[in-house]
């Protein structure tokens, strides 16, 4: 293998790549999760409805969407490889992208207050080596690919768990439905209170269409709750526009490097951390989940470990359907298929989930908890909430 | 789709604090503590849940 040093270029390899400053470590390089939008616990790919008004909807793990009207957009993990130019992104190393879709006859025209907005929060524990609201605040760099069926200069932000602080930035798709790669430096912001917790250490904003309250000037700080930069390009106005991200990549300093692409298994856990989840495999057996007890003829709790130490205690329970699961009982384990479930408590390493069935119980004796091959499909999951950001 | 109201479930002897679940159409079902964020959103926009079954 042959490389090329060079003052200006930095060091050039024989398949062509390069690296034109010094590798700022290769632990977490990445500071976001789910960059390249593999993970999809809560929708396994099903497309996402924002039906939900000023609150947040979460799509794939870690990417939520916020905005100030309901059922504008859906939004949905996408494997296939059917969009124009969809060479470039393979080529690039990723098989899935986030689509926003606006319906087809969706579109609005932005109001001063409105907001439309893809965000990744950024736990305040995996940056706080970027010193950001001391003296000695660290750049960032920002990389991503997108994609439009609109052109222009479209807009974002960086800022703090307060809406206090805020960097808008810009970035030009030139050209309709190319993948275009796009390489944003910020420098550090030595002002503001940027936490350093287990709560919201940076917020991401895409902007999907931003009303004038929530933009401002492009590519400076400013004090102020700011999602993008005034005068960019808001898909949200036509209809069946569309907006793709993938290989989405913040690490410190101030040069794009290539894309952390870590293992699978690895990307799962880190989400895990913001939400605990389980789903039916599909085996066609009634898949154990835990062993809990009876504690009368109809009521049951079942303990339910976690494979990972989720970022706060969980405080609630999502389920795809209640009557997916069987409790088995008595001393031939038979069959009794749940009617209620229920989320009890929790701590970092488990959570009680409570339920009833019509009858068939012995208080004080264990019974099995499964899912009901019968019954349970792929679709079906057990979600832990509360501990997203 | 209509978001449904959150009802109080019956405490149970693992609980020390009080749960809400609510069903979507679909079939979903949610429940949660009464100090989840989520639910305090919704009890802060003035929605009240429905009490508990005796």
């Amino acid at each position: 293998m042959s490389v090329t040093i060079n003052g200006t270029a930095g060091v050039t390899f024989n398949d062509a790549s390069s690296q034109n400053t010094a590798a700022t470590g290769f632990g977490f390089k990445n500071r976001l999760i789910n960059g390249a939008m593999v993970i999809d616990q809560r929708n396994a790919g099903a497309s996402v409805a924002t039906s939900t008004i000023n609150s947040t909807v979460y799509t794939l793990d870690r990417w939520a969407y916020v905005a100030s009207q309901a059922s504008k957009f859906t939004i949905q993990q996408t494997p296939s490889a059917t969009e124009t130019g969809y060479a470039t992104r393979i080529g690039a190393g990723f098989t899935n992208y986030l689509a926003c879709t606006v319906g087809a006859s969706a579109n609005v025209t932005v109001g001063s207050a409105d907001f439309f907005l893809l965000r990744q929060n950024i736990e305040g524990l995996n940056v706080s080596d970027l010193a950001w609201g001391t003296s000695s605040a660290k750049a960032i760099t920002l990389s991503f690919w997108a994609y439009s069926s609109v052109t222009g200069t479209f807009g974002g932000a960086i800022g703090n768990s307060a809406n206090a602080r805020a960097y808008p930035f810009t970035y030009s798709i030139p050209t309709a439905n190319t993948w275009t790669q796009i390489s944003i430096t910020v420098a550090g912001d030595t002002s503001g209170t940027w936490l350093t917790t287990n709560g919201i250490g940076l917020k991401l904003s895409f902007s999907l269409g931003m009303g004038s309250t929530y933009s401002t000037t492009a590519n400076a700080w400013a004090s102020g709750e700011y999602y993008s930069a005034t005068g960019a390009v808001t898909p949200i106005t036509t209809n069946s526009a569309t907006f793709y991200i993938t290989g989405v990549q913040l690490e410190k300093g101030s040069t794009a490097t290539s894309f952390d692409y870590r293992p699978y298994g690895t990307e799962l856990a880190l989400c895990q951390r913001y939400l605990p989840a389980i789903r039916y495999s599909g085996s066609g057996q009634n898949e154990p989940l835990s062993v809990g007890v009876a504690y009368s003829t109809t009521a049951f709790w079942q303990n339910l470990a976690f494979q990972v130490t989720p970022r706060v205690v969980p405080t609630g329970l999502t389920v795809s359907s209640q009557t997916v699961f069987l409790v088995l009982a008595g001393s031939g384990l038979a069959n009794i298929q749940t009617s209620t479930l229920a989320f009890g408590n929790a701590s970092y390493t488990a959570a009680v989930i409570t339920g009833t069935v019509a009858s068939g119980l012995t208080a004080g004796q264990a019974c099995p908890f499964t899912w009901r091959s019968a019954s349970a499909t792929t679709a079906d999951y057990i979600l832990f909430t509360g501990c997203e950001l | 789709m209509t978001e449904p109201i959150w009802k109080l479930l019956p405490q149970n002897p693992v609980q020390t604090i009080q749960v809400v679940h609510r069903t979507w159409p679909d079939g979903r079902s949610e429940s949660c503590l009464v100090t989840a964020e989520a639910y305090l959103a919704w009890v802060a926009e003035g929605n009240t849940p429905e009490p508990a079954d005796d």
